[in-house]
């Protein structure tokens, strides 16, 4: 029974010691052809604001407050644009708009205020980047709140029949295609 | 006879719960710093639109890249690193760095992701398209970065050793940049550009006149 137990045990840690790292899934970056027509730029700001409150097991505070800017380009995808001629006119069908660029502009992440008291450590630039990266997150959840994709549709139809009409196209009428319809 | 080894099991779960205690205060204190806490969640705060244009770009090429950039800073005398060294003793962040008394002051590692889209950015005045019975002519700008995105979410702190501010973190991110647009010059992102302008529009078009391009140089 020794035996077996000391058997089984060897095994196993033969077998932990054994086992194979997986690699991780790696992306895979190469230039992609795209047909991004933006018609829509927003400037916003935020601050982000954090009040790391401590566990029980630590003592003091941390606050700071970060502001930022970003600009964000909203527009349509020409590649899956089509254009048809029915009955004399010309109608072309564009999708639904979506944010082409969100681009936030290192120089202007500025610590404005920070605070630590008590036995709190100071923030690092990781905490910080932690900090921006949750700011990022909330900007692109309010940005869909606003109407930005509304405007980048109108704007989107207006370039469209303008080039379109330079070109020598006739009658033309734009639809978007509903968002819905996409997903 | 019982009742002793039922409080000698009660005298040996508090021992060993005081001692979890201290040795849990000695993590906490000591090895675990603020910035292991992942679960920090930052306040709502208002979004502000400070202005909205009306632009009219078309991207045709999206490039992704991987950059690093480091910054290193060495100790000069061997009086200042020894006293470095004790000085990272005392902090939770630094104590590893303290106790192999190296020769490295402070150090800064980034790697970011960046993603580029190029293409054409069309005004009123820099493009022209004009047509006749059998031809269009399409007179275009030239290509250019149309936004260059380095975000939060995209950059990783991946070595930070000693303390670091703002300003010296925004230089090692427009080095970064920096480092992205020659990148995209030595890919030759301009002639791709073209390229796919080209094929797009001839795509859109689908008429049997003859398409004709001429690209701004």
């Amino acid at each position: 029974m020794k035996n077996l137990i000391y058997v089984i045990f060897l095994i196993s840690i033969v077998s932990f010691s054994c086992s194979e790292k997986k690699i991780p899934k790696a992306d895979i970056y190469s230039l992609r052809k795209i047909g991004m027509l933006s018609t829509t730029e927003y400037s916003i700001g935020k601050v982000v604001k954090l009040n790391d409150e401590p566990e029980w097991y630590k003592f003091g505070d941390r606050k700071i407050l970060i502001s930022c800017k970003a600009k964000i380009k909203a527009g349509v995808n020409l590649m899956e644009a089509e254009i048809k001629e029915v009955d004399g006119k010309t109608i072309i069908t564009l999708p639904p708009s979506e944010i082409s660029s969100f681009a936030m502009d290192p120089n202007k992440i500025i610590t404005e205020m920070q605070d630590v008291n008590g036995l709190r450590s100071s923030f690092t630039q990781e905490d910080k980047n932690k900090i921006m990266k949750q700011g990022e997150m909330a900007i692109l959840k309010q940005i869909n709140q606003s109407n930005i994709y509304k405007e980048a549709e109108n704007n989107a139809e207006m370039f469209v029949i303008d080039f379109f009409s330079k070109a020598g196209l006739e009658n033309i009428e734009v639809q978007i295609k509903p968002r819905n319809a996409t997903k | 006879m019982q009742r002793n080894s039922y409080l000698r099991l009660l005298k040996n779960i508090v021992v060993t719960a005081i001692l979890a205690g201290i040795v849990l205060f000695i993590y906490f204190k000591f090895f675990k710093s603020d910035g292991d806490d992942l679960d920090f969640l930052i306040d709502d705060t208002p979004l502000h639109i400070e202005a909205i244009k009306t632009i009219s770009e078309i991207a045709t090429v999206n490039y992704k890249d991987e950059v690093v950039v480091d910054t290193i800073e060495f100790y000069t005398e061997v009086k200042e690193k020894i006293l470095g060294s004790l000085e990272r003793m005392t902090d939770p962040d630094e104590i590893k760095y303290g106790l192999r008394m190296q020769q490295i002051k402070r150090r800064l590692t980034l790697i970011i992701k960046g993603n580029v889209n190029y293409g054409f950015e069309l005004t009123k005045k820099n493009y022209e398209i004009s047509h006749n019975k059998d031809t269009v002519w399409f007179n275009l700008p030239k290509p250019k970065i149309l936004s260059l995105e380095m975000n939060p979410t995209q950059t990783e702190i991946f070595q930070e050793s000693g303390s670091w501010s703002d300003n010296e973190r925004k230089i090692l991110q427009n080095r970064a940049i920096e480092k992205l647009k020659r990148n995209v010059e030595l890919l030759n992102l301009k002639d791709k550009a073209e390229k796919n302008m080209i094929d797009l529009l001839s795509k859109l078009m689908g008429d049997k006149r003859k398409l004709v391009f001429y690209f701004d140089r």
